[in-house]
């Protein structure tokens, strides 16, 4: 697998794009599953209900 | 210089045969896989059956 | 229904298995001479055919997968996944059952191992299941599986935690009919100019309807500039549907060996033993330099139970090592369970402690109504229930 001819530009382009989409995945992934969750619940439960816990 | 007869010199605390087998591998190997067998025994044996609730 | 004009040697051509040729319409005639009446594919196919028709012969099922080898013992029965120490509360919320949505907080104080606080999300539905779990320092773990269809399952699995590199796994997991074969890279790169990351294949195939074997082999390049390691580990499994029993014997050098047994509908016993060889350093006893090293074999033993009671669950284990612990979960209401561990080392006279609640929300009014008893999951009323709500 040697010789895998990569510039170091294109080498540091890869490196850019994987660490915004990393970030992006850490900041966005919570919020994402929450909006397939929120999306698929028939009533669309308002947010508020995502911390308040009535016992 | 020559310390190989440091070691020797000194009194050697006297082991029983247990104590020296004890310090050998096959003395885990042996405990273990007895207590394996003994685990398998008990576990399939209606012993077992007898610790289950009756409900 | 049969091809108008069967190959010369005397195969049904549509019963070949081979993908690519059309069963319905007479094949080119020169495709169906290549194909079959070549020695090398005829033998081939005639090979194919009648290992797959012998493989079907044998009623096999498939054994589970391997990562599944001794989740009886190891996940069921004993404590491992559900010990903890400290105090925790977890408030859980689900929105809906089907498809699945439900969020947690958990909180936690005096535990090494659980964060302050951390907030979770999962959604699932047939194919597509999602998790997040994000805590108080914004570490992020976040798990995606998706199910192609009923034998391919992709999953990727991300880790985030501050100053400590990042790992993503990328898995692929194929279920035939009498094995499991499953694929992973871990963090696998090829931007140092060749493979960097961990490379794991993994195979579990059924022999007869009991008994399994498989094999994991595991190729890890850690750095560009050290060398590769490849280590193979062999697995067996037995089951007897009352009883299970698995070997592994690892390429570190290790050799573990578990026992299950579901003795009554609510009760479940298991044994594990790990043997695992080590080479230490001996030292010359005066100059304190090294002189060379020395097998040592540590083993552990463990016996567990697990009884699962009509509000409650109860675990316990005791192991070779001195350790006695136990887990207990109870449901003192519809809505709130306690959680009790503890364990205690008779070596070396220390313990553990843990106490827990767990809250369970609704967050619609039938979810609460089917939580507190009132009504099935068709959201029909159960019978005796009050009917007050």
């Amino acid at each position: 697998m040697s010789g895998l001819a990569l510039s170091e530009e294109s080498k540091e382009r890869i490196v850019k794009i994987l660490d915004t989409t990393t970030t992006v995945v850490h900041y966005g992934w919570i919020p994402f599953v929450l909006y397939v969750g929120w999306i698929s619940t028939p009533n669309r439960p308002s947010l508020i209900k995502y911390v308040y816990f009535p016992v | 210089m020559d310390f190989s007869n440091f070691a020797k010199n000194e009194p050697k605390k006297e082991l029983s045969k247990f104590e020296q087998f004890k310090e050998t591998p096959a003395y885990q190997v042996g405990l273990n896989v007895g207590l394996f067998a003994l685990g398998v025994a008990f576990i399939q044996s209606s012993l077992m059956d007898l610790l289950a609730p009756q409900i | 229904m049969s091809t108008p004009n069967p190959s010369p040697l005397g195969t049904d051509i549509s019963k070949l298995a081979i993908p690519t040729l059309p069963g319905n319409f007479p094949p080119e005639t020169q495709k169906s001479g290549f194909w079959s009446s070549n020695p090398i594919f005829y033998y081939l196919n005639n090979v194919y055919s009648s290992v797959s028709e012998h493989r079907q012969s044998l009623n096999l099922v498939n054994p589970g997968v391997f990562e599944n080898l001794t989740k009886e013992v190891s996940r069921d029965v004993f404590l491992n996944q559900y010990f903890f120490t400290g105090l925790r509360a977890d408030l859980n919320k689900a929105f809906i059952m089907n498809p699945v949505f439900q969020i947690s907080h958990a909180l936690s104080i005096g535990s090494e191992q659980i964060p302050p606080y951390a907030f979770s999300a999962l959604y699932a539905n047939d194919n597509l299941f999602l998790q997040g779990n994000l805590d108080n320092n914004f570490s992020l773990s976040g798990r995606l599986h998706y199910g192609w269809d009923k034998h391919n399952i992709t999953k990727a699995t991300l880790q985030i935690v501050k100053d400590q590199p990042t790992m993503a796994q990328l898995e692929q997991d194929y279920q035939g009919n009498d094995f499991s074969f499953n694929f992973k890279a871990l963090n696998p790169s090829i931007l140092d100019g060749r493979f960097t990351g961990v490379a794991v294949g993994s195979l579990l195939q059924a022999l007869t309807p009991k008994l399994a074997v498989g094999l994991e082999s595991v190729y890890s390049v850690q750095h560009p500039s050290y060398p590769a390691e490849a280590a193979v580990s062999y697995v067996a499994r037995y089951n007897n549907t009352n009883w299970i029993a698995t070997a592994q014997l690892q390429a570190q050098g290790s050799l573990s060996t578990s026992f299950w047994r579901k003795v009554t509908e609510n009760v479940e016993a298991g044994i594990e033993t790990n043997l695992q060889a080590t080479m230490k350093p001996l030292t010359d006893p005066i100059m304190g330099a090294p002189v060379g090293f020395q097998p040592v074999i540590e083993g552990t033993t463990t016996l567990g139970a697990k009884y699962e009671f009509r509000q409650s669950v109860f675990r316990g284990q005791i192991d070779s090592q001195g350790k006695v612990a136990c887990f207990l979960e109870k449901r003192i209401l519809p809505t709130v369970s306690i959680l009790f561990s503890g364990e205690l080392n008779h070596f070396d006279n220390t313990s553990k402690l843990g106490l827990g609640l767990q809250l369970e929300s609704a967050g619609s009014e039938e979810l609460m109504k089917m939580q507190q008893g009132l009504i099935d999951q068709n959201g029909n009323p159960i019978p005796g229930a009050p009917q007050t709500l």
